[in-house]
């Protein structure tokens, strides 16, 4: 340890404020990587999720019976996929 | 799985998306435990410099940053030619997901140069060769960006900042070269920030960790924007349909 | 002749026969160039120990806009008319209509800056022994700036607001030739030699004229896709 205090380590030597202005800059950038990419993918959830309402519901209109067949594709199609993977 | 095959299969993204989840968190997890470990050493038990102080601390956060921005720059023209030459779909979408994650290094390593300027030379901004090499890779930076914003469509933006990316890696070396030259010219700051030969191993293991992490959060980050950018581009295909089906709300 | 050299001497004279049909629009980066070396006399003072210690970069840094503002008019006349979508239709390597199309441009912009360098190094004071490098370092390093230029006006081709846009993509990519051109020129104020920077710049510019059309094929493929 080259501190011997809280104190001395938060002064950095009289350099306190650059030293903690450049890691909490850094803190930022890194933060801002990591929660950008959350956000892009989780945006991309909700709009597909939407999407796959919008065009189910498009479908639904007249002919009840074409909308549900469809929704039982979709359906079929999920547990194909939990059993490959 | 030999090379040949793995350069294969590379070219599917849904091949990529199922096997890159653990990859990305693997990474992750890498680089966490990396930075965290050179980080503190770094801010708390190494010895401060005999001429800079404290101040030299600033190292473990600006060189890391200042190296991976430049590779970062590297990997996309690397891309850019495998996209040029082979047409792979995922060399594309490397280029995309690299720019926002190189761009905010290279600001970010510029900000810490120059809080590490104002105590050792006195001055926010100095024109040394480093800064100013740094500065325009993030023109550089600026200018990929602005190009994949300027074009609508995806697919031909990237296609386009592979071509501007190939041209800036061919000129970084040149760059750099006449940019050292220049300061030699006009006699700037003779003080080096760092002087690696002279460094105890004290200091240089935990920048080395710093090195090492930044680069495996490259690597994370990048993996997890790439699997979003797949998503995107395939969200019309049956396999993402169905993930999306089956992803838990 | 053979046949690549015949098709880049037709490509060529094309070029110089059309740019010379509208020849104000060829003219422009030159008067562009003078009217700025005016404002830099009026702004800077007109001490000729400042303006002749300035010259050698403000020469060099206006070189650069000047062909930057001419780069903008590269391809869209034939953009425009159609005459591009069938040039890359043909499927053909634009290797050789490219580099015409290059070579005309620099003829008009760095060749004809390089002949009027003199009249410009008379308005900013630059002292005399300097004249010969600045006129080697245009000649040995402008014809990169036109072929760098040339993949930058290739990408943003089909762009609104195109302009700003090609400054930002080229102007770092013509760092190094500043770096050595203006360099020279203020190394032989001093009575220094400089044939190194002139080689350098030639290399660069052979670097460039090289590789370029290849990128600007490339981004032309690209750029009239989208459209």
């Amino acid at each position: 340890m080259s501190f011997d205090s809280l104190q001395e380590f938060l002064a950095m030597g009289g350099h306190g404020l650059y030293v903690w202005l450049s890691y909490g800059a850094a803190a930022i950038i890194v933060a801002y990587n990591v929660v950008s990419v959350r956000v892009a993918e989780r945006r991309f959830f909700e709009n597909a999720r939407a999407r796959e309402r919008r065009q189910t519901r498009g479908s639904d209109g007249p002919v009840a019976s074409s909308g549900g067949s469809r929704s039982g594709d979709g359906s079929r199609d999920a547990i194909g996929e939990s059993t490959r993977s | 799985m030999s090379i040949r095959e793995l350069w294969h299969r590379l070219g599917s993204p849904r091949w990529f998306f199922r096997i890159s989840g653990p990859l990305a968190t693997t990474l992750g997890l890498l680089a966490l435990a990396l930075l965290v470990t050179g980080t503190v050493w770094g801010l708390a038990f190494a010895p401060p410099d005999y001429q800079q102080g404290d101040s030299v601390r600033i190292m473990y956060v600006h060189v890391p940053t200042a190296i991976v921005a430049q590779s970062a720059y590297i990997l996309m023209g690397a891309a850019g030619v495998v996209l040029l030459v082979w047409r792979m779909k995922m060399a594309d979408m490397v280029i995309a997901a690299t720019v926002p994650f190189g761009l905010t290094m290279t600001a970010l390593a510029l900000f810490t140069g120059a809080a590490w300027g104002k105590p050792t030379w006195g001055a926010w901004w100095v024109w040394d060769a480093r800064t100013t090499s740094v500065l325009v890779l993030l023109f550089l930076y600026i200018g990929l960006y602005a190009l994949r914003q300027a074009i609508p469509r995806p697919e031909t933006a990237s296609r386009a900042c592979a071509v501007l990316a190939v041209v800036g890696t061919i000129n970084i070396p040149i760059i750099k070269y006449s940019v050292d030259w220049w300061l030699t010219l006009h006699q700037g700051a003779t003080f080096k920030l760092t002087e690696a030969p002279s460094m105890p191993p004290e200091m240089w293991l935990p920048l080395l960790l710093n090195v090492l992490g930044v680069y495996c959060f490259f690597g994370a980050n990048l993996v997890r924007r790439l699997r979003v950018e797949i998503l995107e581009r395939e969200r019309n295909t049956q396999w993402v349909r169905d993930l999306v089906a089956g992803a838990p709300a | 002749m053979s046949g690549p050299g015949r098709l880049f001497a037709a490509q060529f004279r094309r070029e110089l026969t059309t740019a010379l049909r509208s020849l104000q629009e060829a003219l422009n980066p030159l008067v562009f160039l003078f009217l700025a070396i005016t404002l830099f006399a009026l702004g800077v003072g007109v001490d000729p120990e400042v303006l002749g210690r300035f010259a050698p970069g403000i020469i060099w840094v206006l070189v650069l806009l000047a062909n930057l503002l001419a780069l903008e008019t590269l391809f869209r006349r034939d953009y425009d008319d159609g005459t591009l979508e069938q040039l890359v239709l043909l499927g053909r390597p634009l290797f050789v209509p490219v580099l015409a199309k290059v070579t005309a441009q620099w003829c008009l912009t760095g060749l004809a800056m390089t002949v009027l360098a003199p009249l410009a190094a008379l308005l900013l004071y630059l002292p005399g022994e300097a004249l010969g490098a600045t006129l080697l370092t245009l000649i040995a390093g402008s014809p990169a700036l036109t072929a760098l230029g040339a993949v930058g006006a290739a990408l943003t081709v089909g762009l609104r607001g195109g302009g700003v846009l090609l400054a930002l993509l080229i102007l770092p990519l013509y760092v190094p030739t500043l770096i050595f051109g203006a360099g020279a020129i203020t190394l032989a104020m001093s009575g220094l030699e400089v044939r190194a920077q002139i080689y350098l710049l030639a290399a660069i510019s052979v670097l460039s004229v090289t590789i370029a059309p290849f990128a600007v094929q490339a981004a032309l493929r690209i750029s009239l896709e989208q459209s």
